[in-house]
């Protein structure tokens, strides 16, 4: 049997989407969360603007889940390679972008954190920047959603 | 090599970050320097929760306890928040040099150790004294094994004590070098060569104002840096002036300097206060970085910083200085 069948190529495509952008949320929330305690430590009542900056870069891997649920959902076991082709380049945007877009946001997230810890009164200004890293991570999940049409 | 993952920094950049806001800022050190008196000016370190909370150091004039205790809080905190335990260590090494240096010395003129020992190295003062009593150099780097064995050695064919200060303050200041040249990142790196200049450059001054020879300049100038040594050698017989000259035309010279002018009968106090400065303003970069070594060892430098402006406001309210006249000598903060 050939391994490179229309659905191995599709869930190929599920497995990018979904691995690439949760190992991306998880590295960025990973690190938000490691400041996140070093900041609680000397000021514990920072908890809730600390998870919430922490918690931002996790929608990636929830944008993974979507499109890797989208493209299983596509796959019935009588598929033409070109089809599943299909589908697994439909995951690469998120997978990548998804990757990508998450570590860097749990970078500004991590700054956000720091700058919080200093004036806890520009957690506004904090989530915003965050927030500019996400609409990378909203483009790709489209783009992807369009490929699986 | 100690091999520096960043990433592995987030917890203490966090720590670092929300410690820094309790750093004395502009306006604690105006108030400081406004105060009518000394004591006045002590409370504001109080505020601060300055030092360990020990009661017996609630009188101004014993100040120089309290600030012991506040390095010694601060290193505690950056041992156990920093991944890589050589990167404190590079740093606190500096002080067992002192408490060795102390201790040769009295040993050497038959004299009781003066209290002085601090307790900030990477050996406790008991533990230092009893290092040097039993000989038991093994636990020593090999540096400083070398230069205890030298000190001996040198001491007991010339009786000459300025020899011990000698030894022992180049082989700190190479140790120190190795230590943060081991240390594989960037800015802890470029952070050696400019400590090494800067203290060839003070080490020349001063050596040029006692009129001492070209061999003896040679001898006590420390390797790397950035500064190419033959402008020290080529100025070993010339007035000071047209050494700083000389090291104005280079780049790295004029930035160091910062407009610093110097006569001949050249202000060492002046140099310090620029030298100081300019590291404090390398220090400002650690500011940009998020996730990283950085902002650990620039909280160590910011920390010194202060402590040493704490130092000169209080012993200038002690002696009855003008505000104006200490707060020329104040040096650049971190915050």
């Amino acid at each position: 049997m050939n391994i490179f069948s229309g659905p191995f190529l599709a869930y190929l495509g599920a497995v990018i989407a979904f691995l690439l952008a949760g190992y991306g949320s998880s590295r960025g929330v990973g690190l938000a969360g490691q400041t996140g305690a070093g900041v609680l430590t000397e000021d514990p009542s920072k908890f809730g603007s600390v998870m919430l900056l922490q918690a931002l870069p996790s929608t990636q891997a929830i944008y993974g889940f979507v499109i890797a649920f989208l493209i299983v959902g596509k796959i019935d076991s009588g598929m033409a390679v070109q089809e599943g082709l299909r589908l697994l380049s439909a995951g690469l945007p998120m997978g990548i972008i998804g990757l990508f877009s998450a570590i860097y946001q749990g970078k500004v997230s991590t700054a956000g954190i720091q700058l919080i810890s200093k004036r806890p009164e520009a957690l506004g200004s904090a989530i915003t920047l965050a927030l500019m890293v996400e609409m990378f991570a909203i483009l790709a999940l489209i783009v992807s959603i369009l490929m699986i049409g | 090599m100690v091999k520096i993952n960043q990433d592995n920094y987030a917890y203490a950049a966090g720590r670092i970050r929300a410690r820094e806001i309790k750093l004395l800022d502009k306006s604690r050190f105006d108030r400081m320097l406004e105060a009518q008196s000394a004591e006045e000016a002590y409370k504001v370190l109080a505020e601060a929760e300055y030092g360990l909370g020990t009661e017996s150091i609630k009188n101004v004039y014993a100040f120089e306890a309290l600030l012991a205790d506040e390095m010694k809080k601060t290193y505690a905190l950056l041992s156990e928040i920093a991944p890589d335990s050589q990167v404190v260590e590079a740093f606190k090494r500096r002080y067992d040099y002192f408490n060795v240096k102390v201790l040769l010395k009295a040993e050497l003129s038959n004299q009781d150790v003066p209290p002085i020992l601090v307790e900030t190295g990477v050996f406790s003062a008991s533990e230092t004294v009893r290092i040097i009593r039993e000989r038991d150099y093994e636990v020593l780097s090999p540096v400083m094994r070398e230069a205890v064995l030298e000190v001996y050695d040198v001491f007991s064919r010339t009786r000459d004590p300025q020899a011990i200060d000698l030894i022992l303050d180049r082989a700190s200041y190479r140790q120190f070098y190795n230590d943060l040249k081991d240390i594989r990142n960037s800015f802890v790196n470029e952070l050696a060569d400019i400590i090494v200049d800067t203290t060839n450059i003070k080490m020349f001054v001063r050596a040029r104002t006692l009129k001492k020879s070209l061999a003896f300049i040679q001898k006590i100038l420390l390797n790397g840096g950035k500064i190419d040594k033959n402008l020290y050698f080529s100025n070993s017989d010339k007035p000071v002036g047209d050494f700083i000259n000389g090291l104005n035309k280079t780049e790295f010279g004029a930035e160091l300097l910062n407009g610093l002018k110097m006569k001949e009968n050249a202000s060492i106090q002046a140099l310090e206060k620029a030298f100081d400065d300019y590291i404090m303003k390398y220090m400002h970069r650690a500011k940009l970085v998020t996730i990283g070594i950085e902002p650990v060892i620039a909280f160590l430098f910011a920390k010194e910083a202060e402590i040493k402006n704490v130092r000169i406001i209080l012993t200038g309210k002690i002696n009855g200085l003008s505000s104006q006249i200490i707060r020329e000598r104040l040096r650049m903060i971190y915050v």
